[in-house]
């Protein structure tokens, strides 16, 4: 055939098994860092002059007072515990991006309780069924894609996509249908008056989270021991390992599968309980605001680790929250916040590359080696 | 013999040196391939003749040294450069497009440039043939030459209809059974390599390399391949055979290139060397070939396979009808093509694979061995003496009349309830789980180790509790012993490992196989199956395992041998059970047996000796 | 029913039409690009920054009202800006996972949330409350009007089937042509081959990497053209509605059509049909609550799609076999 040349490879890639903690950190830290200085031009393209003011209101905006910095550590909370409920679900490689609907589902099992049961019984009776309605509903809008993967081998992507939008549909619909009398497709706060099925709140800080911040805390020690130390986090590994060695180990892989999900979907259970009981007190098909997608970033960030997830719920919760604050003294939008975050893990999520890859670049090697021997001349004719 | 007279060498590789991460797969390797020859490359598993080739097809790039093609230097840096020099590969693993029908599998991939020098052909050949005519005075009608513009524009574009009729007038020319409308996972193997062998030659190949492509083939199909290779060899075709069957090489080639650990070792002509020669080139330093074989001893039935019936994943029957027993303290051997239905017969016995139809029973050597709670429960104890199962130390029936409860269980715990016959159980129906529920320990070493032996992304302690991490602990797992375990593995059977936290797949192909191999032992099981479980591995390591193996046998296990070497078969096992298109062709005893009478029933069935 | 229901139908079926074609585009190379609603949001946010140019060479929004400025310059920048916007983002995806290689899922997602971000972001600087009147003067001259032709005796033919602005036509077109392309040539076998099994298509000499580039950088202008058809010419500039629920119609949609653009014209359609029917709907039955519940339909009947693929198993009717896993040649 044709005596076509091929040209020289410019750049060539090759995976790498030997990277160290420190190499890992350093290329952690480096790329946070890259990403924050990215955020602050970003600002400072859309309001001139605001690159360092951007980042003097965003620690306002998170640290500045007690009660602040309450409120992002409730944020983070929530933002954990949903990357949370997805690890055992990610670590099986089961893409579970239906976390948003099973939250949802969550949230309107607790707003059932908290509207129909909760002024009729104790408030810790109350509590109790609200929960265990949250983590019914939220179970079940779970289990209905694994099971379907388990048996049929269904894409669980794209079910557990479109089940965020069936949940959206139907919370909408729920408070269409028991809207507030004179309100237009809103549920004011229930039971306002008398505060029952609301979680206990006790002041600390001005601040009414800190149950809540308990139970995310109790929750998180829980699943991060299960994935590590339980005979069923060692199963849910070997399924998503190899489905094959879970066979020949005798694991019943569907039942693993279908447990699993289950469980991922009881602390999506729990965030919706939060959020309706130790929050807003009502629904709104926007409660979990988009929690559901960003925690998949978190968790893939964190590589399934809670204390890596921990970290990264911190950072994003901090990233959102402080441009958020930052956007209402500066001339522009809060979407700044949206974009932040966006930013915020593509750079994080590009920096995963350096850990797993070598690049070589031979013409900058050619370069550098010549640079060098340029110097070395220069330092043999100096000492000439 | 028409060999390398004309001396055009149409490939040289010069100083090639390939490395993955900390292993060296080709160092230096220099290599010529001469217009118009047979080269066979020949060595073991893993000592760099396929990735040298890899490297020639574009697959690889190499860290060191050049490839000249046609004595220019040649820069290859994807197979469509290397296409682009007239170098077609085929792949043990075909590469193939399932979905796709053949003809769209041949043309894909093709460019513009293809296509014109396609059309370019096909006018020269119009023009010679008009140039014919004109020469024997007659002049070629309108309608012919409309024809024949019409088929050389038809060949200028990408159009199925049109590829698939020159596919066909290809195959006639060659000898080839293939449709060109048939769709890939409708294929058999042997279609499957017909397919790759067209859709090179399809590009104008002059260079073909082929992977080990006799492996999966039936002798009938292996005369028909090696017909098609000396036709394109007369052809002017240079072709490159990977394989490490020695007889084929002596039969089919010019000269052989013999690869070792890496390295080209030399190379020689096929009609001035021999078997042997090209054997302790291939070994290198001559090591002690015999293989440790005990004499059987204590020899009892253990397992009977009677009339099974298994299919594959793509639910076609692959062992039909076949019987045997494995007995303890015996090597039984299975022979046979591969693909003859040995996985899936594995895969059987161990619970993996539902049963078309027959019966696996496995006798439990129980007799005179004391009765346990760890594995029957009182109420089934009970029922059993009913039946006269269990007699005490003195040999008296026990029947537990006027016992309580409580007087059962300390005899039971104190060892004086013994059984009378070995335990008989069907294990038809029954999954891996259940099956050790039963008590009954059956070792399995898979063919595909990291994909279902292990868990290439766990760590050694991890994948050693594999098989054993419901003991103990409630819900949580212990690590403990596990990691006592694999030390002693790492110790006893030379392991070399950073440590019992590093993740498997960064082990060498040998090392995992050690760590497998152990853990299945550590089981103390009644039966060991093990799937060509030297496949990839050095010498050293495949000493270890067959000296492993028969350790097993010594104590009593009945150890399932599926090797792929006949060598081996007949100096390691104590019978060799020879399986055909997944019937049995026979059983021979394989202190006896010789190489040819196994070759000869591994592809004729019937026959039983 | 009656015709102007199934007009408002058709029109609103384009914006689906256009993201599911660019995603099937995209998804025959492997990619699953799960950025389709940011990607849209992107081909949104460049019009906008057209437009903004435009009115700022014309002279301001009120002159753009009273008819300043020449539609072909208008068309040609905002279709110019969307098309570098959203061909930007198909290229940052790619990069990411297909040079950096990311993960699929974890990148299709951040590229939605920036695409979302941005459209609020830029749109918030570029097209204040002030300049609104502008931004719809555009939507309304140049986009939203109906094709140039006079009907005189307008029936209900030329009414269902003749009264949408061009970019109606052409999205029927590109999927037609798509179709013809992916089923009949070389570089659509290509194509398949390469989402079916990049190792294959590697070996036969197609440069899996540049298919991939491409075909996700052209599916994202498609997508792109989408998300201008949605702002300027089916809400006429109008910035106030949110795009990303019809991206992710359109993700749902490729799957309704088992990857083939002729049957995305049936299935946008459909989706179309069930995306408006809550407003005949209330008139019927007096409750509003059961409009969400019928806007849920396209997402449960693609749900049954993907369960009636996964039963009957068909080699034909699968995703491409690569889709959503990442291609690196010499992993062995």
């Amino acid at each position: 055939m044709a005596d076509k040349v091929a040209r020289e490879k410019f750049i060539r890639i090759s995976r790498r098994t030997d990277v160290k903690l420190w190499q890992r950190i350093v290329i952690i830290g480096a790329s946070i860092l890259f990403a924050f200085l990215l955020i602050g031009l970003i600002s400072n393209i859309a309001a001139p002059g605001s690159f360092l003011r951007f980042y003097e209101y965003m620690f306002k905006g998170t640290f500045s007072t007690p009660r602040i910095f309450m409120t992002l550590l409730w944020n983070v909370g929530l933002m954990l515990l949903v990357a949370v409920a997805l690890a055992p679900a990610f670590k099986m490689r089961f893409w579970n991006i239906g976390a948003e609907g099973q939250c949802l589902m969550g949230a309107l099992g607790a707003v059932i309780g908290l509207y129909f049961i909760a002024p009729h019984v104790p408030t810790f009776l109350a509590l109790i069924i609200e929960f265990l309605l949250a983590i019914l509903f939220a179970a079940v809008w779970a289990a209905i894609p694994a099971i379907f993967k388990a048996f049929l081998n269904t894409n669980e992507t794209l079910f557990t996509l479109m089940m965020n939008y069936m949940a959206t549909g139907i919370v909408a619909s729920f408070i269409i249908f028991n809207q507030t009398p004179g309100r237009s497709g809103t549920i004011d706060p229930l039971n306002s008056a008398t505060k029952a099925g609301w979680m206990p709140q006790i002041q600390f800080f001005h601040n009414s989270y800190v149950y809540n911040i308990i139970i995310i805390a109790l929750v998180a020690v829980v699943i991060w021991g299960y994935l590590r130390f339980s005979k069923h986090g060692y199963e849910l590994s070997v399924v998503g390992g190899s489905q094959n060695t879970a066979r020949y180990v005798g694991i019943n892989v569907k039942k693993v599968i279908i447990r699993t999900i289950v469980l991922s979907g009881v602390v999506c259970g729990v965030v919706g309980f939060l959020l309706v009981a130790g929050g807003s007190h009502t629904i709104s098909a926007s409660i979990v605001s988009g929690r559901g997608f960003t925690a998949i970033l978190v968790c893939w960030a964190g590589n399934f680790n809670v204390p890596m997830m921990l970290f990264y719920s911190f950072l994003i919760t901090f990233v959102s929250s402080g441009s958020s604050t930052a956007s209402s003294a500066l001339p522009y939008s809060d979407a700044i916040s949206e974009v932040a975050t966006a930013v915020f893990f593509i750079i994080i999520i590009a920096s995963t590359f350096f850990v797993n890859f070598n690049v070589h670049i031979p013409w900058l090697k050619k370069l550098i080696d010549k640079i060098k021997d340029l110097f070395k001349k220069k330092e043999k004719e100096a000492a000439q | 013999m028409l060999t390398t007279s004309n001396n055009i060498k149409v490939v040289e590789l010069k100083n090639i040196t390939k490395v993955f991460g900390s292993k060296v797969a080709n160092l230096n390797v220099n290599l010529d391939l001469y217009k118009g020859e047979i080269l066979s490359i020949l060595g073991e598993n893993g000592s760099g003749k396929t990735t040298s080739m890899n490297i020639i097809s574009g697959l690889y790039a190499p860290d060191e040294g050049s490839i000249y093609i046609n004595g220019e230097l040649a820069k290859i840096n994807s197979p469509h450069d290397s296409l682009m020099y007239g170098i077609g590969m085929v792949h043990q693993h075909f590469k193939l497009v399932d979905v796709f029908t053949a003809a769209e599998n041949i043309v894909l991939g093709l460019d513009k440039q293809d296509y014109a020098n396609f059309a370019k052909k096909i006018e020269e050949q119009e023009e010679s043939r008009f140039a014919e005519l004109r020469k024997q005075g007659k002049e070629p009608s309108e309608e012919e030459l409309k024809e024949s513009k019409k088929r050389i524009n038809a060949a200028k574009s990408f159009n199925i209809k049109n590829a698939a009729s020159r596919i066909k007038e290809m195959c006639d020319r060659y000898g080839f059974e293939l449709d060109p409308n048939k769709k890939v996972y409708n294929m058999t193997v042997s279609e499957k390599q017909t397919l790759e062998i067209v859709k090179a030659l399809y590009r104008n190949a002059n260079i073909l390399i082929l992977d080990e492509p006799t492996a999966v083939l039936t002798p009938q199909e292996i005369d028909r391949l090696f017909m098609v290779i000396q036709n394109m060899r007369n052809d002017g075709k240079s072709i490159v055979i990977i394989t490490h069957k020695l007889n084929e090489v002596m039969r089919i080639s010019d000269r052989v290139a013999i690869f070792r650990k890496g390295e080209h070792v030399a190379t020689v002509e096929t009609n001035k060397t021999s078997i042997k020669e090209l054997t302790d080139m291939m070994v290198g330093a001559k090591v002690d070939l015999e293989i440790e074989r005990s004499t059987p001893t204590d020899v009892a039935d253990r397992l009977f396979v009677n009339n099974l019936s298994v299919k594959n994943n793509d639910g076609r029957v692959v062992i039909n009808d076949v019987s045997f027993v494995a007995r303890s303290g015996e090597i039984l051997g299975i022979a046979g093509i591969s693909g003859s239905g040995q996985k899936e017969l594995l895969e059987a016995i161990q619970g993996l694979r539902p049963l078309e139809s027959g019966e696996i029973i496995f006798h439990n050597p129980k007799k005179d061995k004391p009765a346990t709670f760890f594995h029957k429960t009182l109420k089934k104890i009970k029922a059993l003496a009913a039946h006269g199962a269990f007699h005490d130390p003195d040999g008296k029936r026990i029947n537990f009349k006027g016992m309580s409860n409580k007087e059962i269980r300390k005899m039971v715990n104190d060892c004086k309830v013994l059984f009378y016959e070995d335990e008989i159980v069907n294990l038809k129906g029954k999954n891996p789980l259940q099956i050790r529920e039963l008590g009954i320990r059956l070792s399995f070493v898979p063919e595909d180790r990291l994909g279902m032996g292990l868990v290439s992304n766990m760590n050694l302690v991890d994948n050693t509790m594999l098989r054993s991490y419901r003991h103990g602990h409630w819900i949580f797992l212990d690590r403990e012993r596990p990691r006592k375990l694999i030390e002693k593995i790492i110790k006893e059977l030379d392991v070399s490992t950073p440590g019992t936290n590093t993740q498997i797949s960064k082990l060498s192909g040998g090392n995992v196989q050690k760590v497998l191999v152990g853990r299945e032992i550590a089981l103390a099981p009644k039966v060991f199956m093990a799937a060509y479980p030297v496949r990839g591995l050095d010498i050293n390591s495949s000493y270890t395992i067959y000296n492993l193996l028969d350790k097993q046998k010594c104590s009593g296990i009945a150890v399932i041998y599926v090797g792929e070497d006949l060598d081996v078969l007949l100096a390691l096992c104590d019978r060799i059970m020879v399986l055909c298109d997944g019937r049995i062709s026979g059983f021979v005893d394989a202190r006896k047996a010789t190489k040819e009478q196994i070759g000869e029933m591994m592809t004729r069935h019937g026959e039983v000796q | 029913m009656n015709i102007s229901f199934f007009v408002g139908v058709i029109s609103i079926m384009v914006v689906f039409l256009y993201g599911c074609i660019g995603e099937i585009i995209t998804e025959k190379s492997g990619h699953l690009n799960l950025g389709t609603p940011g990607v849209m949001c992107f081909g949104a946010t460049g019009a906008v920054v057209g437009a903004r140019i435009f009115i700022n060479i014309t002279g301001g929004p009120d002159a753009v009202r009273d008819g300043a400025g020449s539609p072909v310059l208008g068309i040609f920048l905002l279709v110019l800006f969307c098309l570098i916007f959203a061909g930007i983002a198909g290229l940052l995806y790619c990069f990411l996972v297909d040079t950096l290689r990311c993960n699929q899922n974890a990148t299709g997602l951040v590229i939605t949330t920036l695409g979302v971000g941005i459209y609020k972001f830029i749109g918030s600087i570029l097209c204040p409350q002030v300049d609104r009147h502008g931004f719809t003067a555009i939507g309304r001259r140049f986009f939203s009007s109906p094709l140039p032709v006079d009907f005189r005796n307008s029936n209900w033919f030329t009414q269902l089937f003749l009264s949408y602005s061009t970019l109606v036509y052409i999205a029927i077109i590109i999927a037609i042509i798509v179709f013809i392309i992916i089923k009949k040539t070389r570089i659509g076998l290509n194509l398949r081959a390469v989402g079916e099994n990049p190792g294959t298509s590697d070996a036969s000499g197609v440069n899996v990497t540049r298919y991939k580039y491409v075909a996700t950088i052209v599916g994202s202008l498609i997508t792109g053209l989408g998300g201008l058809y949605y702002l300027f010419d089916y809400n006429t500039g109008s910035m106030e509605y949110s795009l990303e629920g019809l991206g992710w119609i359109a993700v749902a949609l490729v799957i309704f059509s088992i990857w083939n653009t002729g049957l995305a014209v049936f299935g946008s359609f459909v989706f179309a049909f069930f995306y408006q029917l809550p407003t005949p709907l209330s008139n019927i039955i007096k409750n509003e609550a059961i409009s969400p519940l019928v806007s849920t339909l396209p997402y449960l009947i693609t749900i049954l799609v993907l369960i009636t693929i996964s039963i009957f198993n068909k080699k034909e009717t699968q995703p491409p076999s690569a889709l959503g896993l990442t291609y690196f040649r010499e992993d062995r």
